[in-house]
C-alpha cells in the first residue's frame, strides 16, 4: 500500500450537492482521493454513491460545491469530458457494445484516423496493446459476445485505462463475477495501484473492500459521514456508519431473530430435491426440505444458488433430477407448474423478474393468485382491495394507497409488495431469492422476522442470501454451492458463517489442479457421486 | 406530474384522454363553424343522416382494428399485418359470392348452395373468411409467442406476404359482386343506423367485458409492463400473446369485410392499405405507450374517431383524400408530441416538470 | 506485413453468407430452369440491376437507420415527393422551367431536410421511429400530392441525355441508375466501415445506452442515419425520375417495406447493430432475381414475388432468431 498523503491528492470533492425535482441526492459531499490508492466509497442504496459517480464523470452536472482534479477546477459536462480530465468509468451493466468486435469496443471514439478514416491495423495493435495492460490476449476481431462476462468486464478495464485515465472508476465491477476472477481482477488494482493510478472502488462486498482498499469513504442518505484508513476501521463500526445505527443494537437484533428460527422443532419431509440439475447452469443438487424448515443455499454469487432455486421453480426447466413432493417426482417446467405443486418464490432480481412496475401495488399483490384461479375466475374488485389492505397493513408497507404504481415505491416497499404476492397464494414452499438485497436496513430486519414468523407457523422455506450471515441465522439446514455445484451440507448447530466460508474454500482448494473456468461443465450424477466419494 | 399542472382538475381516469379529446372537440368546433350544417342529423330514407353519423360509419374499420390494436399493443407488441389481413378476410368473402371462382375451386355444389340458401351461404362465407383471419392471427401470434421474435418483425412476415395470398386466392382480379345479403355487413342500416356501427359497438363491449370482467385485462397489462417477471408470477403469458394476435386478427377479418361490403367489391392490393398505420395512431393517441402495460380501449376509438373526423372534415372542405394526409400526419404528430414525456420536459417543462427522465420513462404508460 | 483485414469468421459472419448462399442458389435455378432463354446472360444481370437501382439506392438509408436500430417507413413517400418536385421545378408550364443541375441539388437538399426533421423528433422527444416516420411517410405523400396532384411526364434535353449514358459492357449498356446504384454502394460500404459515424452507428444500434458511456454523440448519428435516409430516398427519386422520365406522387407505395425487406434478407439483424451494406444489395438482386424468375415462369403470377419475399424474410428472421439465441447461450 503506498502511503501518498505528502503528495498533493488527485480529486478533492468539495461541498458537492446535486438535487432532482424532490429530492437531494447529494448534500454537500466530500470525497478525497490520492494518487496510487485504491479508495472504496460505500453505503447503502439510496446513499448517494451512484450520483456522486455520475456527476463526477459528467453524466450529470452538479449543483453546488467544487470538484478539483489534478490541480485544477473541472465541472464535466459529458463522460467523454471526464475522460479527456484522465477521469475513466467502468459500470456494473452497461459497458460495452456485445455486438462490436472487442477491438471496435476499445476504440469507439477514439478510433486512430488517417484523414478521417480509420486504420484497422493500428486499431487492432492498439486494442493489442490495450488488453496487455490488463494481461489478456485475445482474438480482437471477434464480436465481443463471443467472450464471457468477465472477459468482458477485463476488457471494459482496458478500455477505461486507454485513455490515459488518471483515475479509474469501478462501479460494482465484482457483482457478476466469481470467485476466481474477482481475485484477478483485485490482482489487476492492486497492480494498477502500483503504477500510480487512483481506483474508487464502489462495492456491496465487504471481504473485498478490506483486501484491496486503502481507505473508505462512507455516504449516507446523499451525505458524507466519514474517511477512514481501512485498516483501522472493524467491520462493525463500518456498518454503522452505512446504517446509521449503533452497532450494539444490530447485534442485539441479530441475536433476537437467531433466537426465533432456533426455536423451530423439526416435523416431516415436505420435498426433495433429487439432483436437480440442468446443463450449463448448475451441476444436479440434491437435498431435502422438512416441513415447517428453513433452508438455506449458500454460496457466493454465480455459485449456482440462484439457478437451483430457479429449477425447483420451473423458471429455468432441470434436464436432470426430479423435485418430490408428497412422495411424487416433478419437473417444473414453468413456475405454473411449481405454483400448481405449492410453491412460491420471490426472485433475486426484483426489478427484472419481480415487480410490474406501472400496475398499481393492488395489482402487483392479486397477480399470483389471480394466475392460480385463472383468467376467468376474476377475483372481485372487493375482494381485491380487501386482500391489498390486508397486506399492506400487516406487511406494513409504505404507500399512498393501494392504487400507486408499485415502481415509485422504494426497494423494500417493493419487496414486501412481493412477499405479499406469493403470501396471498399461502405456498407450502416458499422461495426467497435475496429477499434483502438493496433495501434499507429497517425494512431488512422487518422481512427477516416475517421470514422467521412464516417458518413458525409451518412454512417451508429456501432461502438465499449474498450476505452468508443472514443465511446461517435464518436456515436448520445450509446446502453450500460453489462454481455451480453442490459442496456441503450443514444442519442445525454445525451451522455457521465460518462453516459456510470455510466449506466454499475446501472446495475452491479441490478445484485448484484443475482450471476453474467461468463455466465448469456440469457433472452426469455418476460421475459427481464418484467425486463425492473421493472427498 | 399531475399535481403540478392544470391536469389535477381532471379525474384521473379520463386524463389519458385529454389530448386526444382537446384534439376531437377542437375539430368539431372547427366543423361547426365553418361546416354548415355539420350538427344536424336527419333522416333520409329511413336512415339517420349527417356528418356525424358519417364519422362513426366511415371509422368502423379503423375503430375495429384499434379494438384488437389496443389489446397487442398492450402486451408490448404490434400487428403489422391487419391491413393485409383485411385483404385476405375480404378477398374470401368476395371469391365466394363470385360463381366461377366457386366451381372452378370448391365445385359446383356451392353454387347450387348459394342459388338455393343464400343465407346458409353467407353463414359460411363469414365463417370461412373470420376463421382464415383468426389463423392469420395465429401465425403471428405463434412467431411472436413461441419463436419470441420482435413484434414489429414477425408482424412486418405477414404484412409483405399476406397481400400475395390475398391475390393467390382471387388470382389478382377483382370481384365485385351483388349479394345484397353480405353487402348489409357494410352498408345496411339498423333503426336507421348503420349496421356497421352496431358490429363495432359488440366488438368493443365484447372485448372490454372480456378484459375487465375477466381478469384478462390485469394479465395483458402485466405481461405488457413486465413479462419476465409475469412469468414467474404465474401469468400465461405464451397464452396470453397467443391470444390477443388472435383477437387482433379477428378484428382485422371483420374489419376487412365491412370495409369490402361497403363497396361490394375486394381489391387485394388495396383494401386496407395502411389501416394499420391509422389504428395504430388511433391506439398510441388514445393513450396506450407503444412500450406496452396500461391500456385505453376507450381511448383507441377516441383516437380512431379523431382520425375520421379529421379526414372528414377534409371531404367536407373539398381537400382532396391525398393532400388530406398532411394534416393527418401534423395532428398525429402533435398528440405523439403532447404525450411524449421528453418533449414535455423539453418544450413545456413549466407545466409538467416531474422527476428526472429514467423514472419517467419506465413510467411512460401512465402519464 | 498484415493484410488489410483479416479473413476470419465470426458469428457476425453467418446471415451475410447465408444471404449469399440464397442468391447463388436462386441465381442457378434460374440459370439452369430458363437457360434457354439466356437467364444468365449480361443483358439480364444488367436488367436485374437496373430493375432494382430505385429500392437498392434507398436501401442504403434504411440499412443505416435499421442498423442503428431504428426504421424508416417513409422511403417510398419520399421518393413520390422528389420525383414530382423535380418534374415540376424543370417544367416551364407547370413552374419556373429551371435546369436539372439546379433542380436536382434542390431536391436531394429537400430530402436530406426532410429525413434530418424526422430525426430530430426521434432524438430530441424521444418519439418511437417507427411512429415518426409513418407521419414522415404520411407528410410526403400529402405534399408531392400538393406539389402536383398527377403524374407529369417530362421533356427535357438534360433528362433525355442522363437516359442515354450508358457505359458498354459487353453487348449491353450499363445505365445511369446502374453506375450510380454501384458508386453508393461502394461509398456507403466505405463510410459504414472506415469512419466514425459509421462505427457509431453499429456501436448505437448494438447498445445505446453503453454507446453513450463510451462517448458517442447519440443525437449527432441519430439525426444522421435519418438524414441519410431521406438524402438516399430523394436520390432514389432522382434515379426514378431519369429511368422514368417522369414525376409520380401515387406511385412507390411499399417500397419502404421492400425496402426492408431487402436489408433483412442482406442479413442485417433488425433488432440493430448487426449487419453489411453489402448484404442489402444482395438483398436487393435477390428480390430482383425472385421477379425475374416469376416473369420467366409465365404460369406463375406476379403476387408469388411478394409470397416468395414473405417466406424469405421469414426464413431470414428465423436464422437471425436462432443466432442471437445461440449467442446468448453461450455468452
Amino acid at each position: 500500500m503506498s502511503e501518498s498523503s505528502t503528495h498533493p491528492p488527485l480529486l478533492l470533492v468539495r461541498g458537492v450537492s446535486k438535487s432532482f425535482p424532490g429530492v437531494r441526492a447529494l448534500d454537500n459531499v466530500e470525497l478525497t482521493l490520492r494518487r496510487g490508492e485504491v479508495h472504496a466509497l460505500m453505503g447503502e442504496n439510496g446513499a448517494g454513491k451512484s450520483t456522486l459517480i455520475k456527476v463526477l464523470t459528467g453524466v450529470y452536472p452538479h449543483d453546488g460545491g467544487t470538484i478539483e482534479f489534478d490541480g485544477r477546477a473541472i465541472s464535466p459536462a459529458s463522460p467523454r469530458d471526464a475522460e479527456r480530465a484522465g477521469i475513466s468509468t467502468v459500470y456494473q451493466e452497461v459497458n460495452l457494445v456485445p455486438t462490436l468486435s472487442v477491438a471496435e469496443n476499445l476504440c469507439v471514439g477514439r478510433f486512430p484516423t488517417r484523414g478521417g478514416l480509420i486504420r484497422w491495423g493500428a486499431a487492432r495493435r492498439r486494442a493489442e496493446t490495450a488488453l496487455e495492460r490488463v494481461g489478456l490476449k485475445l482474438r480482437v476481431g471477434r464480436q465481443l459476445d463471443e467472450y464471457s462476462l468477465a472477459i468482458q468486464q477485463m476488457v471494459a478495464i482496458a478500455r477505461a485505462l486507454d485513455a490515459e485515465a488518471k483515475l479509474l472508476i469501478l462501479d460494482e465491477p465484482t457483482s457478476s463475477l466469481d470467485e476466481s476472477e474477482v481475485d484477478r481482477l483485485l490482482e489487476l488494482m492492486d497492480s494498477l495501484r502500483s503504477g500510480g493510478l487512483a481506483i474508487l472502488f464502489v462495492t456491496h462486498f465487504m471481504g473485498q473492500v478490506y483486501r484491496i482498499s486503502d481507505r473508505i469513504t462512507v455516504l449516507r442518505n446523499g451525505a458524507f459521514v466519514a474517511e477512514s484508513m481501512a485498516k483501522d476501521l472493524p467491520r462493525f463500526d463500518l456498518i454503522g456508519q452505512m446504517v446509521g445505527k449503533d452497532p450494539e443494537a444490530l447485534r442485539a437484533r441479530e441475536a433476537e431473530v437467531r433466537a426465533l428460527h432456533q426455536k423451530k422443532a423439526g416435523g416431516g419431509t415436505l420435498a426433495r430435491v433429487n439432483g436437480l440439475g440442468k446443463q450449463g447452469s448448475v451441476a444436479p443438487v440434491g437435498f431435502e426440505i422438512g416441513e415447517g424448515q428453513t433452508v438455506g443455499l449458500g454460496g457466493l454469487l454465480g455459485s449456482g444458488r440462484t439457478e437451483t432455486a430457479r429449477l425447483i421453480f420451473g423458471i429455468d426447466k432441470a434436464d436432470a433430477g426430479s423435485l418430490e413432493i408428497d412422495g411424487k417426482a416433478h419437473r417444473p417446467g414453468s413456475p405454473r407448474e411449481a405454483m400448481a405443486l405449492g410453491i412460491a418464490m420471490t426472485p433475486d432480481d426484483r426489478k427484472v423478474n419481480g415487480i410490474i412496475p406501472n400496475l398499481s401495488v393492488r395489482d402487483n399483490i392479486v397477480l399470483a393468485l389471480q394466475s392460480k384461479r385463472g383468467i376467468w375466475r376474476r377475483i372481485s374488485p372487493k375482494a381485491q382491495r380487501d386482500l391489498a389492505a390486508k397486506y399492506i397493513a400487516s406487511l406494513n408497507i409504505k404507500t399512498s394507497n393501494a392504487e400507486t404504481p408499485v415502481g415509485t415505491l422504494s426497494g423494500g416497499n417493493q419487496q414486501k409488495v412481493l412477499l405479499a404476492r406469493w403470501l396471498a397464494v399461502n405456498p407450502r414452499l416458499f422461495i426467497l431469492d435475496e429477499p434483502t438485497r438493496g433495501i434499507d436496513v429497517g425494512a431488512k430486519g422487518e422481512i427477516e422476522h416475517l421470514v422467521a414468523d412464516l417458518a413458525e407457523q409451518g412454512m417451508s422455506l429456501v432461502f438465499i442470501s449474498s450476505e452468508l450471515e443472514e443465511v446461517a441465522r435464518v436456515s436448520q439446514r445450509v446446502v453450500v454451492l460453489c462454481d455451480r455445484e453442490q459442496v456441503g451440507e450443514l444442519e442445525g448447530e454445525a451451522i455457521s458463517e465460518h462453516a459456510i466460508l470455510e466449506m466454499i474454500a475446501r472446495a475452491g482448494e479441490k478445484e485448484e489442479e484443475g482450471e476453474t473456468g467461468w463455466k465448469p461443465v456440469p457433472l452426469g450424477d455418476e460421475e459427481r457421486n464418484e467425486r463425492d466419494g473421493d472427498g | 406530474m399531475a399535481e403540478s399542472s392544470p391536469m389535477r382538475f381532471i379525474p384521473p381516469a379520463l386524463r389519458p384522454l385529454t389530448w386526444p379529446l382537446v384534439a376531437l372537440g377542437l375539430l368539431l368546433l372547427f366543423n361547426v363553424i365553418f361546416t354548415p350544417g355539420y350538427l344536424h342529423i336527419g333522416m333520409v330514407e329511413g336512415r339517420v343522416s349527417g356528418y356525424l353519423v358519417d364519422i362513426f360509419r366511415d371509422g368502423a374499420a379503423v375503430m375495429l382494428l384499434a379494438v384488437g390494436m389496443t389489446l397487442v399493443i398492450a402486451t408490448g407488441g404490434v400487428d403489422l399485418s391487419v391491413g393485409a389481413i383485411m385483404a385476405i378476410s375480404a378477398v374470401l368473402a368476395a371469391s365466394m359470392v363470385t360463381p366461377e371462382w366457386n366451381e372452378a375451386n370448391l365445385g359446383a355444389w356451392t353454387n347450387t348452395l348459394m342459388a338455393d340458401h343464400i343465407g346458409v351461404w353467407i353463414a359460411i362465407i363469414l365463417l370461412v373468411s373470420l376463421i382464415a383471419s383468426v389463423l392469420a392471427g395465429a401465425w403471428n401470434g405463434m412467431l411472436v409467442s413461441v419463436f419470441k421474435i420482435q413484434p414489429i418483425i414477425a408482424t412486418l412476415v405477414l404484412m409483405v406476404a399476406g397481400r400475395g395470398i390475398a391475390q393467390l386466392i382471387c388470382s389478382g382480379r377483382i370481384f365485385t359482386y351483388d349479394v345484397p345479403g353480405l353487402e348489409y355487413i357494410g352498408k345496411g342500416t339498423l333503426f336507421g343506423l348503420p349496421f356497421s356501427l352496431f358490429i363495432v359497438a359488440g366488438v368493443v363491449l365484447a372485448t372490454y367485458a372480456l378484459t375487465r370482467a375477466t381478469a384478462l385485462g390485469l394479465m395483458i397489462e402485466s405481461v405488457g409492463d413486465n413479462d419476465v417477471a409475469s412469468r414467474c408470477s404465474g401469468v400465461p403469458v405464451r397464452n396470453i400473446r397467443f391470444l390477443v394476435y388472435m383477437v387482433s386478427g379477428l378484428c382485422a377479418g371483420l374489419a376487412g369485410l365491412i370495409e369490402s361490403t361497403n363497396v361490394s367489391s375486394a381489391n387485394a392490393n388495396q383494401l386496407g392499405l395502411y389501416f394499420e398505420l391509422d389504428a395504430i395512431f388511433a391506439v398510441v393517441v388514445g393513450g396506450t405507450a407503444l412500450t406496452g402495460g396500461r391500456f385505453f380501449l376507450g381511448g383507441s376509438i377516441i383516437g380512431a374517431l379523431l382520425l375520421q373526423t379529421l379526414t372528414n372534415t377534409m371531404y367536407a372542405q373539398e381537400v382532396s383524400p391525398e393532400i388530406a394526409l398532411i394534416p393527418k400526419a401534423l395532428v398525429i404528430l402533435a398528440v405523439c408530441l403532447l404525450q411524449s414525456p421528453a418533449f414535455r420536459r423539453r418544450v413545456l417543462g413549466v407545466f409538467g416538470a416531474g422527476k428526472p427522465s429514467k423514472s419517467r420513462a419506465k413510467a411512460g404508460g401512465a402519464a | 506485413m498484415k493484410l488489410p483485414f483479416r479473413l476470419s469468421i465470426g458469428r457476425q459472419h453467418i446471415p451475410i453468407l447465408a444471404t449469399l448462399a440464397v442468391l447463388i442458389l436462386v441465381f442457378a435455378f434460374g440459370a439452369i430452369r430458363h437457360g434457354d432463354r439466356n437467364f444468365a446472360s449480361l443483358y439480364n444481370i444488367v436488367s436485374l440491376f437496373r430493375g432494382g437501382a430505385v429500392i437498392g439506392i434507398a436501401a442504403i438509408g434504411s440499412t443505416f437507420i435499421i442498423l442503428s436500430k431504428g426504421i424508416d417507413l417513409s422511403v417510398g413517400a419520399v421518393i413520390a415527393l422528389t420525383t414530382t418536385i423535380i418534374a415540376v421545378l424543370v417544367s416551364p408550364q407547370l413552374g419556373p422551367g429551371w435546369h436539372p443541375a439546379v433542380v436536382i441539388p434542390i431536391a436531394l437538399v429537400i430530402g436530406t431536410l426532410f429525413g434530418t426533421a424526422q430525426g430530430c423528433l426521434i432524438h430530441f422527444f424521444e418519439l418511437p421511429p417507427f411512429l415518426v416516420t409513418l407521419a414522415g411517410m404520411f407528410l410526403a405523400r400529402g405534399l408531392a400530392f400538393s406539389v402536383h396532384p398527377q403524374n407529369i411526364a417530362i421533356e427535357h434535353d438534360a433528362f433525355h441525355a442522363m437516359q442515354s449514358i450508358g457505359i458498354p459492357l459487353g453487348r449491353s449498356d450499363v445505365p445511369l441508375a446502374v453506375i450510380v446504384l454501384l458508386v453508393f454502394y461502394a461509398i456507403a460500404m466505405f463510410v459504414s466501415r472506415y469512419t466514425n459515424f459509421g462505427r457509431e452507428v453499429y456501436t448505437i444500434g448494438g447498445d445505446e445506452p453503453s454507446a453513450r458511456l463510451m462517448g458517442v454523440n447519440i443525437g449527432r448519428v441519430k439525426i444522421g442515419v435519418y438524414a441519410l435516409g431521406g438524402l438516399t430516398a430523394a436520390l432514389a427519386g432522382v434515379i426514378a425520375t431519369i429511368d422514368r422520365g417522369d414525376g409520380s406522387p401515387s406511385e412507390f407505395v411499399g417500397y419502404e417495406l421492400d425496402a426492408i425487406a431487402a436489408v433483412v434478407i442482406g442479413g442485417t439483424l433488425l433488432t440493430g447493430g448487426v449487419g453489411f451494406m453489402i448484404g442489402t444489395l444482395l438483398g436487393v438482386l435477390i428480390l430482383g432475381l425472385i421477379r425475374l424468375i416469376i416473369d420467366n415462369e409465365g404460369t406463375l403470377s406476379s403476387w408469388w414475388t411478394n409470397i416468395s419475399a414473405g417466406a424469405l424474410l421469414f426464413g431470414f428472421i428465423l436464422l437471425q432468431t436462432v443466432l442471437v439465441r445461440l449467442a446468448k447461450r453461450s455468452g
